[in-house]
């Protein structure tokens, strides 16, 4: 198998005239992008699309807390499609039992899945912030136990504790391969989430968008195109930031690698002192 | 709370949590960037240089 080798942060950060470590030619694009599209999303969800004839003004969450969402299930099923890489690439007899991952696809997979679960998190904690603003106003309360409420607060806190594995101290195969199993435990959970409106009563509304063939659309007009609008701008959002995490986790590596390296260095002094 | 203070909140809190997130992301990249020595341009490179030996 031919492995292309990591690539150099310092160099791909000084090409795009980054101050950041992490930058690079395509995270300053998509920077500019995201701010960009997130100006519009604003300009399109507060003032050009139309308050609804029953909610009102409050209508406008639904641009921040769908896309949220949205995202939140993007970067969770990333999660789980990575951390099924990194089991199937540190597999018994591949790459060794014990210690680092030899593995660089593995790696990378590890940090994908990472990168991505916090970016879920980010999101999830975000839908329920606005989901209870929103809930406020159209139910007259911020909270309720019913199914979807209670199921994504599920998925929000099932999730801090897979970041808390993630930094929980180990050999690096070890934390990946524990990580990477708990990931797909937790997303099992949702399809519980999406479907929970469906499954149960519950106080909180059905989904916003029928994606079934034939179904009826709930949503239509300057509303529809806004809300596509904004999970697109979630989106490239995600992705911008997601880059410079995955970035930020080979260097938490590395420095990790290093600091290793150096207590090698001075046991070796200590010794050769010794002797 | 009216309506329009409910949705201000939510995009304004929404807002600062991401650009937050982000600042945080870009300031660890740069912090161990320069703890690795091998930070971009400006005064991360200049630290990066200063621990490189010069032989």
């Amino acid at each position: 198998m031919i492995e292309t080798p990591e690539p150099d942060l310092r160099e791909q950060a000084q090409r795009a005239g980054s101050l950041s470590m992490t930058g690079s030619v395509a995270t300053r694009v998509l920077g500019v992008v995201a701010i960009a599209a997130v100006g519009v999303m604003a300009l399109l969800a507060l003032w050009i699309s139309p308050a609804d004839a029953v909610q009102g003004d409050a209508v406008r969450l639904m641009y921040v807390h769908v896309p949220s969402i949205w995202v939140a299930y993007g970067g969770f099923v990333l999660t789980a499609f990575a951390s099924a890489r990194v089991l199937w690439r540190t597999r018994s007899g591949v790459g060794g039992t014990y210690g680092v991952i030899a593995d660089r696809q593995a790696r990378r997979w590890d940090r994908v899945a990472g990168a991505a679960a916090e970016l879920g998190v980010l999101f999830t904690a975000l839908t329920l912030v606005t989901g209870s603003l929103w809930g406020k106003v159209t139910w007259g309360t911020y909270w309720q136990w019913d199914a979807r409420l209670t199921t994504t607060v599920l998925l929000f806190v099932t999730y801090l504790g897979y970041l808390a594995l993630r930094r929980l101290p180990a050999e690096s195969r070890a934390r990946a391969r524990r990580s990477a199993v708990m990931a797909l435990i937790a997303v099992v959970n949702l399809p519980i989430v999406h479907y929970s409106v469906d499954w149960w009563r519950t106080l909180h509304q059905e989904a916003s968008l029928n994606l079934e063939p034939g179904g009826d659309r709930n949503i239509t007009g300057e509303m529809y195109w806004t809300l596509l609008y904004s999970w697109a701008t979630f989106t490239v959002v995600a992705l911008w930031i997601g880059i410079h995490r995955y970035r930020v986790l080979r260097l938490e590596e590395l420095a990790e690698e290093a600091s290793l390296e150096e207590l090698l260095a001075q046991r070796r002094d200590e010794q050769a002192a010794g002797r | 709370m009216t309506h329009a203070a409910n949705v201000f909140s939510g995009y304004v809190l929404a807002a600062v949590a991401t650009a937050a997130y982000v600042v945080w992301v870009i300031r660890r990249g740069r912090t161990l960037g320069r703890h690795l020595g091998i930070g971009a341009r400006g005064p991360v490179s200049d630290v990066a240089d200063e621990s490189r030996p010069r032989d």
